[in-house]
Parts: C-alpha cells; sequence; structure tokens
C-alpha cells in the first residue's frame, strides 16, 4: 500500500470513528462516493410527521463532503466554510443515503455537490452545496 | 399566573433533536429569539483540538430560526425548512458556551425569511451565519398533485 493510501484509510477511517460520526451513525457503503446515515431517534426532527431534523440532514450532507474529500485527498485537512441546502421532499424516520460529486476540487478550495435521499435515488430529499477549504497537512 | 409562550414551549419540552443540544430559552422579543447552548461533545470532528463538526451549526440555527418561526405566526401551523444556507467561521470547541439567535426578517404568502447567528457567549465572536426560508403551512397538497 501507497502512503496515500496508507493515510486515507487513517484520515477517513479517524473521521468515522469521530463522535460527530457516531451521533448520526454515518458509514460508508459499496459505492465509493456514497455514505449512509443509519437512522436514530435522536434524528427526528419533527415528532408529530417523523421526519428528519432539516439540520441532521445538512449535518450529514456536511459530514459527507469532507469524507469524501478525506477519501480523495487524504493529505489535506478540510474545513466546511458555507453551505447551501435545499430541502426537496419531506423525510422520514428511516436511514438517509448521501451521494458526493466533486464539482472543483482546486489547491485551497474544493466545491462538492451532495444528493440526499432515502427510499430512491431518483427522487432526492435534498441537494447540498459546500465549499470546504483545504489546508496542507501540517499547515 | 404566566402563560407559556408556544416559542418557549417548543424549547423546553422534550424534543429529540433539542434534546441533544441542551438549548435554554433566554427570550423572544421584537421578532428576535435568542437561546443559549453548549458546544456538545457528541458533535466533536476532531478529538485532538475537540473542534466541532460544523454541523452542529447547521443544525443549532435551523432549530432556532425554526423556533423564531414559530414566534412569528398569527396562529400555529406546521412549516418545514425550505432552504438553508450557512456561513462557518470557526468552529466551536466542546464545552464551549455559545449563544444563537434568530429573527424573523418577513413573511410573504406562505414563505418566512429567516437570519440566525451563532456567537461565543463569552467573547461576542460569531461562529456562523445562516440565512433561512421556510415553507408555512406544509400539509397542504404540493401544486404537481392538484393539476
Amino acid at each position: 500500500m501507497s502512503a496515500a493510501g496508507s493515510t486515507a484509510v487513517t484520515r477517513r477511517d479517524s473521521l468515522l470513528a469521530s463522535p460527530v460520526a457516531r451521533w448520526l451513525q454515518a458509514a460508508t457503503t459499496d459505492r465509493a462516493n456514497v455514505y449512509n446515515l443509519g437512522f436514530a431517534e435522536r434524528h427526528i426532527g419533527n415528532p408529530f410527521v417523523r421526519a428528519l431534523h432539516g439540520g441532521v440532514v445538512g449535518s450529514m450532507a456536511e459530514l459527507s463532503a469532507l469524507l469524501e474529500l478525506a477519501r480523495l485527498s487524504p493529505e489535506v485537512e478540510a474545513e466546511v466554510v458555507s453551505s447551501s441546502i435545499d430541502y426537496l421532499r419531506v423525510t422520514k424516520g428511516t436511514d438517509l443515503f448521501a451521494r458526493v460529486d466533486v464539482v472543483r476540487l482546486a489547491r485551497r478550495l474544493a466545491f462538492l455537490d451532495v444528493w440526499c435521499w432515502q427510499d430512491d435515488e431518483d427522487a432526492p430529499v435534498a441537494r447540498a452545496s459546500c465549499t470546504v477549504r483545504l489546508f496542507a497537512d501540517g499547515a | 399566573m404566566n402563560e407559556i409562550s408556544p416559542v418557549e414551549r417548543f424549547f423546553t419540552s422534550h424534543h429529540p433533536a433539542n434534546a441533544t443540544l441542551k438549548i435554554r430559552y433566554l427570550g423572544f422579543t421584537d421578532g428576535v429569539l435568542s437561546v443559549e447552548l453548549e458546544a456538545t461533545p457528541e458533535f466533536v470532528a476532531d478529538e485532538a483540538t475537540g473542534a466541532l463538526h460544523s454541523g452542529f451549526a447547521t443544525l443549532a440555527l435551523d432549530t432556532v430560526m425554526g423556533g423564531a418561526v414559530l414566534g412569528s405566526l398569527d396562529k400555529i401551523q406546521p412549516f418545514a425548512t425550505a432552504g438553508l444556507t450557512s456561513q462557518h467561521m470557526r468552529r466551536p470547541v466542546s464545552g464551549e458556551r455559545l449563544l444563537c439567535r434568530a429573527r424573523c426578517e418577513g413573511i410573504h404568502s406562505d414563505i418566512a425569511h429567516m437570519s440566525g447567528q451563532l456567537v461565543s457567549a463569552q467573547s461576542g465572536e460569531v461562529l456562523s451565519t445562516a440565512a433561512g426560508t421556510f415553507m408555512i403551512g406544509t400539509r397542504a397538497k404540493p401544486l404537481g398533485s392538484r393539476v
């Protein structure tokens, strides 16, 4: 395994093991750029219709963007500096999937789109655009 | 006896996401909702520094702007976030005391336009800002199903 490959495992695994990833029950899937939020009762935002909290969906989208950057650019640290989320459909109390598409990966910034769905990838529940600041390792 | 307002009840009753944020209601005056909260360890992204994931601010701002929507309505009705844009300047660290404020900028038709800020309680430093769009009366059938 290359040094970069080794770092990739370490950095993404470290993020997946972090408290926020555990709270979101975030995990990888069998598709490289798709991440999963494992539903938990604490993710509910509206107890009457049992919809996921909009902030939970947004939080998962931002975390997915960072996980994808950790996979693609293991040598850099990354922080979300802005995000814009459109809530396209009502959610329900089940798992959520997030597919990350890199729009541009530059030297200091990365721009990513995240599409979130529950039952059907063709019927997304949310779309997020994230801008991420990149820091060279140790900088 | 003072009657508790709907917005105060929203933050004092059990609510799954609010339970994690441990929000303390401070007041709702002149259309501005103010709450106090703590940067909770459940949202730490970097255990070496204790820095929280940006999603903590996203969750807090969505929640508090939602509370301000509730406080701005003439009558209680369902609503949901339609759009949320957040700017993150600095990530809070675990245990940091924070203030979150949300304002209703206006309600036009069935859309509430909100803004919010998350600041350090000690220094007043702005950590995150947000603008939110909330759809009021979300039980209505979508337009597409009516045609």
